[in-house]
């Protein structure tokens, strides 16, 4: 096991356009990293660059304290699940997972006991004989990740190795991922656009957009900390509310102050910041949908609710099970989303009043939209 | 009369073979026919079957030892043909594979033998391979009457042949290597295998089906080679290239014994019906899909 560092890696392709830009990241022994961001931006491109199938145009990798721009892809000792799985069509499932080994002239007698261990873990014993042909999505899939825990490489690499799934067997697949990292305690590397899958399985997420880290950091720090406007976009599901509006003084503090004129009073510790450089300019109001609380449990004595109120009316209304989700129109913000406990009263086009949790909601620079209150964080 | 129009309705499909049927029949079942009708007479010189022999014409060629040495000089061209023109085939699909400036070019000179006249080529491989002015000699520096010497003439046969089908099968592997996912050379490489263990671990089990496929096509093709030949080499010298095709082509036209050669003509027949009943039974084990 090991360590990787990458250095200000840039891919360009056709030498004007860069898919991945100054990507710099450590990712210590026994992590699971996750690259999550929308299509196209670069997510998969730098985990290629890691296993060798992309040149890196510039900057540097080091794996295990050796760098690695130019090793080829056979000699970096890494292993790796492909998006589309790419087993060997000729071969059976026994031979897609004895490959790696057979090359290097293991013992048959070795290569036997640990094609039958890796089976046993993953359930598919009987499938041995089986091609990947007569396969169904689930069980290429584990065959994939059979063949690639046959070694013990420095780091698995993953290609989005849950995307061909239904739901279903998706988190299912979530969960025994997890255990497979936790067992083997081995570097992990998870590209996916999900970010469900980044939140659930990552020890670390790289929020990546436009060749771009966006941020990188434990789950629970991007959730809560987001470092600008996409991360806290892109992470959490239904995605966070954002409102424009500018910020105005009062006599206690400031508010935040919606174009149709409502007001939210912004808590004391954040007021004075904020009116130190953001007074009466525009800046962005961002709240996670589980913020918005109805007026049941709006009983907190200490804070005064009153004056952080936001009114809309209810558009559409899905049951979650032990919550639902609402969906409001407020007169200048647009639609937003709340997430509210299910006994919530309200139905299509009521008028509904609902509190904000301004402890617990973001400030973004509407300019170049970082996050005011974010300090960094952990690289 | 309403239960005949039904049962004349299933059977309708029969009348639209009929136009199939007929070229057929005219072209492939006819002469086979008169092929086998043939082999059991004594024909005239305007090849009229005038005495029937029963097997006489059969007996007459399994104690020739002419048809011997004909069979032997086939079995060795076929082998030499078949193995050199897949190689050549298979390793210039290959190098095409890889993208890289000039592939084109590359590709059509591969590719071209397919588009050339076998009696065409025949003619310029009798310049090359001319003692006195070919550049072959030239450029070796030897002295060798190629074509003249019984002991390279087959073989300069059989390689014109083999580059001439070369070209056929430069596309069925160049099609065939384009159908394998590329993704699994990337698996491999990441798995650790050198560049030689994944052509034989991935590319020629990848390429196995159309691989059976063009070994039977070609088996078929280097059995009937006729045109190339014939003009370089008229089967000579003494009977070094008289291959069964070219034996059965100078014993009609030229001994009219139009007996003879349609009993030889037979015998190719089975030869090659046997030999590809023997490749689809061994397909089933070896070819994987």
């Amino acid at each position: 096991m090991s360590e990787l560092i990458l250095k200000n890696v840039c891919k360009m392709y056709d030498k004007k356009q860069y898919a991945v830009r100054d990507f710099s990241l450590k990712i210590e022994d026994g992590e699971f990293v996750i690259f999550v961001g929308p299509s196209g931006c670069g997510k998969s491109t730098t985990l290629r660059m890691i296993a060798g199938l992309e040149e890196i145009t510039s900057g540097e990798l080091w794996i295990d304290k050796q760098l690695c721009n130019y090793v080829e892809p056979k000699d970096r000792d890494l292993s790796m699940v492909f998006q589309n799985y790419a087993l060997y069509p000729q071969m059976t499932v026994y031979d897609n997972m004895a490959f790696a080994l057979q090359i290097r002239k293991v013992p048959k007698k070795e290569i036997d006991k640990k094609v039958q261990e890796a089976a046993s873990v993953l359930g598919i014993r009987h499938l041995l004989k089986q091609r990947p042909g007569a396969l169904s999505g689930g069980q290429k899939q584990r065959v994939a990740i059979g063949s690639a825990i046959m070694r013990e490489p420095k780091a698995f690499l993953m290609d989005e190795p849950l995307s061909n799934l239904d739901a279903k067997l998706r988190a299912q697949m979530r969960v025994e991922l997890s255990e497979l990292h936790k067992r083997l305690s081995a570097t992990m590397i998870y590209v996916t656009h999900d970010q469900t899958e980044a939140m659930t399985l990552g020890t670390k997420i790289v929020v990546m957009k436009d060749g771009f880290i966006q941020q990188a950091d434990t789950p629970k720090a991007v959730y809560e900390h987001p470092a600008n406007l996409f991360v806290a976009g892109f992470i959490g599901s239904p995605s966070m509310n954002f409102f424009e509006g500018s910020i105005r003084k009062t006599d206690k503090g400031a508010d935040f102050v919606l174009e149709s004129g409502t007001a939210l009073e912004i808590p004391e510790d954040r007021a004075f910041a904020l009116l130190n450089e953001y007074r009466n300019k525009k800046v962005i109001l961002g709240v996670r949908p589980e913020h918005f609380l109805s007026e049941i449990t709006a009983k907190d004595p200490k804070a005064d609710y009153t004056k952080r109120v936001l009114n809309g009316v209810i558009t559409t209304r899905e049951m979650l099970g032990a919550e639902s989700m609402f969906y409001l129109e407020e007169a200048s913000a647009g639609e937003f989303a709340a997430r509210l406990p299910v006994e919530t009263k309200g139905r299509t086009r009521d008028e509904m009043t609902l509190f904000v949790d301004m402890d617990r909601v973001h400030f973004f620079d509407a300019e170049t939209e970082h996050n005011i209150f974010y300090r960094g964080g952990q690289q | 009369m309403k239960q005949f129009v039904e049962k004349m309705k299933g059977k309708s499909a029969y009348a639209y073979l009929i136009p199939c049927f007929l070229v057929f029949a005219v072209f492939l079942f006819y002469p086979f026919v008169k092929t086998i009708y043939l082999s059991l007479y004594k024909t005239d010189k305007l090849g009229q079957a005038k005495l029937f022999v029963g097997l006489e014409n059969y007996t007459d060629l399994l104690t020739s030892e002419s048809f011997y040495n004909s069979l032997f000089v086939t079995l060795l061209f076929v082998v030499i043909v078949v193995v050199g023109s897949m190689l050549i085939g298979l390793i210039g699909a290959v190098l095409c594979s890889k993208a890289f400036p000039g592939i084109r070019v590359f590709s059509t000179s591969y590719a071209l033998p397919m588009a050339i006249a076998s009696s065409g080529a025949a003619m310029i491989f009798k310049i090359i391979l001319n003692p006195t002015i070919g550049i072959l000699n030239k450029l070796t520096g030897l002295d060798i009457n190629w074509i003249a010497d019984p002991k390279y003439a087959l073989i300069c046969v059989a390689v014109l042949t083999a580059w001439l089908n070369s070209g056929i099968n430069f596309l069925y592997f160049s099609a065939g290597l384009g159908n394998i996912d590329e993704s699994i050379y990337e698996r491999a490489s990441v798995d650790g295998a050198t560049g030689i263990q994944k052509f034989f671990r991935l590319t020629l089990p990848g390429l196995s089906p159309i691989m059976f496929y063009t070994l039977v096509v070609n088996i078929i093709q280097a059995f009937q080679s006729f045109g190339q030949i014939k003009i370089l080499t008229s089967g000579g010298p003494g009977e070094s290239t008289n291959v069964i095709v070219y034996s059965i082509y100078r014993d009609a036209f030229f001994n009219y014994k139009f007996g003879s050669a349609a009993a030889q003509s037979v015998v190719l027949f089975l030869i090659i019906m046997a030999l590809t009943l023997v490749m689809f039974k061994v397909e089933k084990k070896g070819v994987k899909y």
